[in-house]
């Protein structure tokens, strides 16, 4: 048997998971193979080898520390979003309170602060009344210059359609 | 003496003594557990209470369908793993572990078995922590906890078949990591 296929039997045969076919397999083996034989001591060896790492002590209030948190997490839970709201619930309102009187204040002065109401009024108005004003007497001119190439106008038709132009 | 399931019944019943008496039993297997998963012994205790604490708020789902310890060692992995995965990585798990150390006691003196056996415990942890996850976890529970091929495949939810295979090839690769010091001996079973 090779070499590679005999360490997996070494291995069972240290965990003691190993037929005694395989058992004599592996005795055959090591007694010929010096580096097997090696690998067999170090197979022993490991399993008592990882005890080297030593238990620690936990401490003894493990239990009480246990309990406490618990009541903690409780506690934590029962008084949670309501124990928040209630605790912060008048700083909230005059929080809420000031914001309301800052944003109104802000809204204030930026559409009354100083010479906001004459720039936004007033002068618009008067810029409007004139553009109006100019627009209404060039509209007249226009008609009037029109309205020139047919002569002096007649008033005289009576109700059968008759009179009119000259 | 009551069962563990008998316990956890109780528990899931809201007795809150019986829980107390599961912890008192079970505790110390699962910090070691922890340290010995992390190498961090200051954070194994509160890992273990977190795990006691996911045990206690899933006690009203609880089902007595597998042995309780399986149960116990499935979450304390999971806490393990889900810690060591958010360890930063160049974090020097040995230096923190060395201040409160089994050597830290200057009263006693230091002596070649102790240097050795912490020297070890280093070698021992690396290697461990170089082997796939199901491996590192099957030898864990096989060696230090003592736990059955069959109760670790209920544990990583595998074959029995699939547990050996784990356990024999960690086994080999730790001989093979190993290898120096299983030669050099000592005085601890070596």
């Amino acid at each position: 048997m090779e070499c590679r296929s005999i360490k997996e039997l070494i291995v069972r045969y240290s965990s003691g998971d190993i037929e005694e076919t395989e058992k004599v397999l592996v005795d055959e083996h090591i007694r010929g193979c010096s580096r097997c034989e090696q690998y067999f001591l170090h197979s022993e060896k490991l399993w008592d080898a990882l005890d080297a790492w030593k238990e620690i002590e936990p401490g003894r209030e493990f239990v009480a520390k246990f309990w406490n948190k618990v009541s903690a997490q409780e506690d934590k839970a029962r008084t949670g979003f309501f124990g928040w709201l209630k605790g912060f619930r008048p700083k909230l309102a005059v929080s809420g309170a000031l914001a309301t009187v800052f944003i109104v204040g802000m809204f204030t002065f930026a559409l009354l602060g100083p010479g906001k109401l004459d720039g936004v009024f007033r002068s618009t108005d008067e810029k409007d009344e004139i553009i109006l004003i100019e627009l209404d007497r060039a509209t007249n001119t226009e008609t009037s210059e029109l309205l020139a190439i047919y002569g002096p106008w007649d008033n005289s038709f009576d109700v059968n359609g008759n009179g009119g132009m000259n | 003496m009551q069962s563990d399931i008998e316990l956890m019944l109780r528990t899931k019943d809201g007795d809150d003594g019986a829980f107390s008496e599961l912890m008192k039993r079970h505790y110390k297997g699962v910090v070691n557990y922890i340290y010995r998963f992390t190498n961090m012994r200051d954070n194994s205790e509160d890992l273990a209470q977190e795990v006691f604490f996911r045990v206690y708020r899933s006690a009203k789902n609880y089902r007595p369908e597998a042995k309780f310890s399986t149960w116990l060692y499935k979450i304390a992995t999971n806490v393990s793993l889900t810690h060591l995965k958010g360890r930063p990585k160049n974090l020097s798990l040995d230096e923190i572990e060395e201040t409160k150390g089994d050597i830290e006691d200057r009263r006693v003196q230091i002596s070649d078995d102790i240097i050795y056996r912490k020297e070890m415990k280093e070698h021992i942890f690396k290697a461990l922590e170089s082997l796939p996850e199901r491996e590192k976890v099957a030898i864990m529970l096989c060696k230090y906890e003592g736990f059955s091929y069959e109760e670790v495949s209920e544990v990583l939810e595998c074959t029995v078949g699939a547990v050996k295979a784990y356990v024999y090839r960690g086994r080999m690769k730790l001989i093979d990591i190993l290898e120096s010091h299983l030669a050099q001996g000592g005085g601890y079973g070596m």
